[in-house]
């Protein structure tokens, strides 16, 4: 084992990885903090760089872009009151109070520490489950397998979005988007005008990372031109005063610090919920520990560290709770690790069930690159306390021209040295954008698009496999104890969301 | 949109009937279900679901925000450019494309509108940006031309010639020339009107086509297209 260690950590020990993870964790905080672009934007964007370096140094730039990214978003939510992204929706409420009170650096200084603790503290979660959950899949057949995939995919439809039915569909929809190509088991070729196209580099499907770039890059770009004219919140002169909290304050609250990790590592390990669920089950725990603590902590809501440090610890423990499913099983937990996931395929890398049991020291590099992900996240993040005012000064009038252009030029550059296939990539990008902001214009959720994308492949090829292994019993799924387990969850789910819905609607 | 999932998927069923069945490579005992059975149920559920959102969304639906005139003006202008950028990037090369598409959205978008009296502005702009690039690029590629060749020679050690060391000098180069460029514009069109935009456009348009030429082309070695760029 310690010389696996040894070889992850070799991956990882070079000037290269270090500079590029400090790039990305720079980008991440700025994407973060620029209301209207996203995490998983940003690791969309972020591809085909990584495809050009080595494997872990690649992956570790683009955990630096998440980890900053999740963080990042809490700056806009202290500074104006509006959240960079979804993640830090929660934050807002004591965030902004706090810098009504002269303290905005204390706030942003506790949100870095929290964000700080929440990321070590689920990597640690990570460290530990994954390779339990590793070792669990070993007695996966082809049956299992198809069953797994089945249930990542009905979970993450079930949970985004408003519509049950919409993710559903989206998610079938990106199945559908997945079979287009060449047929793994006949070579035969599945795409409409196959002889016209069997010569272009649409006969290999399409092209994952430019339909990543195109649905939430592109379509992201098309839909903040519809509110391009809008007025947008400008910061307030802003001081910072004093940054970090007394580190008293902060072990004052260690309750809250870890069931927010506690929350945040949970929620992220289950495929498809995300730092938006974490964050407010986070603060509502939180708020029951302030009101139970007898004057010690302060009521949450009234513009205190308390209420800042919940959401922060529980979104980034999201980003080591999200790996844990995303490494062990190959699916992901989020939009952005479905992305992640497959950044790593194009890499070559299958995450699931071979990567740890063939590629142990890839683990162990990921595990480091997270480490150093979040040390440069409360880093950066602490040295440029007194410029995300002028960052988040950038109109999106300027910055959504050269995001499209960034994305363009990502779907072209995947393709290396072979310049049709990037003109190529190109159209897929653009027509997946065309496609992504009129779905999600009507309210269809575009991360069940990923999820069929990604997990369209290991269904199709598991569900063949199994049914020939049975030859030909369709029964066979219903004859393992596993794939019960795994239908039995799908049901639930299903269930669940319905349910909760029909809350939703009664209160509203 | 579920009338339009509707059709995609009733498309997608006779894509994949006309398309045929084909068994895997070596199934002579049988067994495999073939390549059409999961295509085929997906799209029988795909247009079962777009039926069943038919009939709700047509008493649930919600209008979405109403883009003002504007706002319609600059979303099309986003898309036709994003259309002709993607169709003419193969003949006219990265570098045009890119700073137009650039200088076009940013001063648009700036101006908070697509006005006829503005053409002129629009054609000015694009070939200053566009220029503008080309001399930065043209310098750049001297640049990159000495020093290669003068360590290639012996006039320089080889550590000069190396990409890393080219990647820097080229980027500082560039960095210090935009800097410039930034600082005495800022001196002659301080305030926020027309012109103002109108150079922060053009700067942001080249800077920004030459910064991503420097990564992608000179670090990452991606072959972007030349087009008309010939040299």
């Amino acid at each position: 084992m310690g010389s696996t260690i040894a070889q992850g950590f070799a991956q990882v020990a070079n000037i290269s990885t270090v500079v590029w993870m400090a790039i990305g964790s720079v980008l991440g905080i700025i994407l973060g903090a620029l209301p209207g672009l996203t995490a998983t934007m940003g690791i969309a964007l972020m591809i085909p760089i990584s495809f050009q370096l080595p494997t872990a140094t690649g992956i570790g730039l683009l955990l630096a872009v998440y980890c900053g990214a999740v963080s990042g978003a809490s700056i806009p939510a202290i500074l104006l009151g509006i959240p960079g992204n979804p993640n830090a929706i929660a934050t807002v409420e004591d965030g902004y109070l706090m810098m009504k009170k002269g303290k905005a650096g204390q706030a942003i200084g506790g949100a870095v520490v929290a964000s700080f603790i929440g990321g070590v503290g689920s990597l640690v979660c990570l460290m530990f489950f994954s390779p339990l959950v590793a070792k669990l899949t070993l007695a996966f057949g082809p049956a299992e397998k198809t069953t797994l995939a089945l249930v990542g995919l009905v979970i993450i439809a079930s949970i985004s979005g408003d519509n049950l039915a919409k993710g559903l569909l989206m998610g079938a929809f990106g199945m559908a988007l997945a079979f287009l190509g060449t047929d793994p088991f006949s070579g035969q070729l599945r795409i409409p005008f196959a002889k016209a196209l069997a010569h272009t580099p649409l006969a290999k499907g399409l092209d994952l990372t430019s339909t990543l770039i195109g649905l939430f890059g592109v379509s992201q770009v098309f839909a903040e031109m519809r509110k391009i004219n809008q007025k947008t919140r400008k910061p307030a002169k802003v001081r910072i005063g004093n940054v970090f909290p007394s580190l008293k304050k902060i072990i004052s609250m260690w309750k809250i610090i870890l069931s927010s990790l506690g929350i945040g590592t949970l929620i992220g390990a289950i495929p498809g919920t995300g730092a938006s669920i974490a964050v407010f089950m986070a603060r509502d725990a939180a708020k029951h520990i302030a009101d139970g603590s007898n004057g010690k902590l302060e009521p949450i809501g009234s513009g205190c560290l308390e209420g800042v440090f919940a959401p922060e610890v529980a979104n980034n423990a999201v980003t080591g709770g999200a790996l844990i499913p995303t490494l062990a099983l190959g699916i992901p937990g989020d939009s952005a690790t479905a992305i992640l996931i497959g950044a790593l395929m194009i890499k070559g890398v299958t995450p699931g069930f071979q990567l740890f049991g063939q590629n142990m020291a890839l683990v162990y590099a990921i595990f480091i690159t997270m480490l150093i992900a979040n040390i440069f996240m409360a880093l950066f993040q602490i040295i440029g306390v007194r410029l995300y005012p002028k960052i988040l000064s950038v109109p999106s009038q300027i910055l959504m021209p050269i995001v499209l252009v960034l994305s363009f030029i990502g779907a072209y550059a995947i393709a290396g040295q072979a310049t049709l296939t990037g003109i190529y990539n190109l159209g897929i990008a653009l027509s997946m954008g065309i496609v992504g902001y009129f779905l999600k214009q009507d309210g269809y959720p575009i991360s069940p698009i990923v999820l069929g994308l990604i997990l369209g492949g290991m269904f199709e090829e598991n569900f063949r496999r199994a049914v020939k292994l049975a030859g030909g019993n369709y029964l066979t799924f219903f004859t393992k104890p596993i794939c019960w387990f795994f239908f039995v969850l799908c049901a639930l789910s299903i269930a669940m969301s319905v349910v909760s819905r029909k809350r939703k609607a009664k209160k509203v | 949109m579920p009338v339009v999932l509707m059709g995609t998927s009733l498309l997608y069923f006779l894509y994949v009937l006309s398309q045929g069945d084909t068994k895997m490579i070596g199934d002579e005992i049988g067994g495999d279900p073939g390549s059409m059975m999961l295509p085929l149920i997906l799209s029988i559920g795909m247009f079962v679901t777009s039926v069943y959102l038919f009939y709700t969304e047509r008493t649930t639906g919600e209008k979405s925000q109403q883009m003002t005139i504007e706002e319609k003006h600059l979303f099309t202008l986003t898309m036709v450019t994003a259309f002709l950028y993607v169709a003419a990037i193969r003949f006219l090369g990265f570098i045009p494309c890119t700073c137009m598409l650039l200088f076009t959205l940013c001063f648009a978008n700036l101006e908070k509108d697509v006005r006829k009296e503005d053409v002129g502005k629009f054609v000015s702009g694009n070939l200053f940006s566009l220029i503008s690039v080309l001399l930065v690029y043209t310098f750049g590629r001297s640049i990159t031309r000495v020093f290669l060749r003068s360590s290639r020679k012996g006039i320089l050690p080889a550590f000069f010639g190396s990409t890393g060391f080219i990647i820097l000098v080229v980027f500082l180069m560039t960095t210090l020339i935009v800097s410039l460029v930034v600082s005495a514009c800022r001196k002659r069109w301080h305030e926020d009107n027309t012109d103002h935009r109108y150079w922060v456009s053009i700067t942001i348009a080249f800077a920004t086509t030459e910064y991503l030429y420097i990564v992608f082309k000179q670090m990452f070695m991606v072959e972007l297209v030349k087009g008309i760029i010939i040299w």
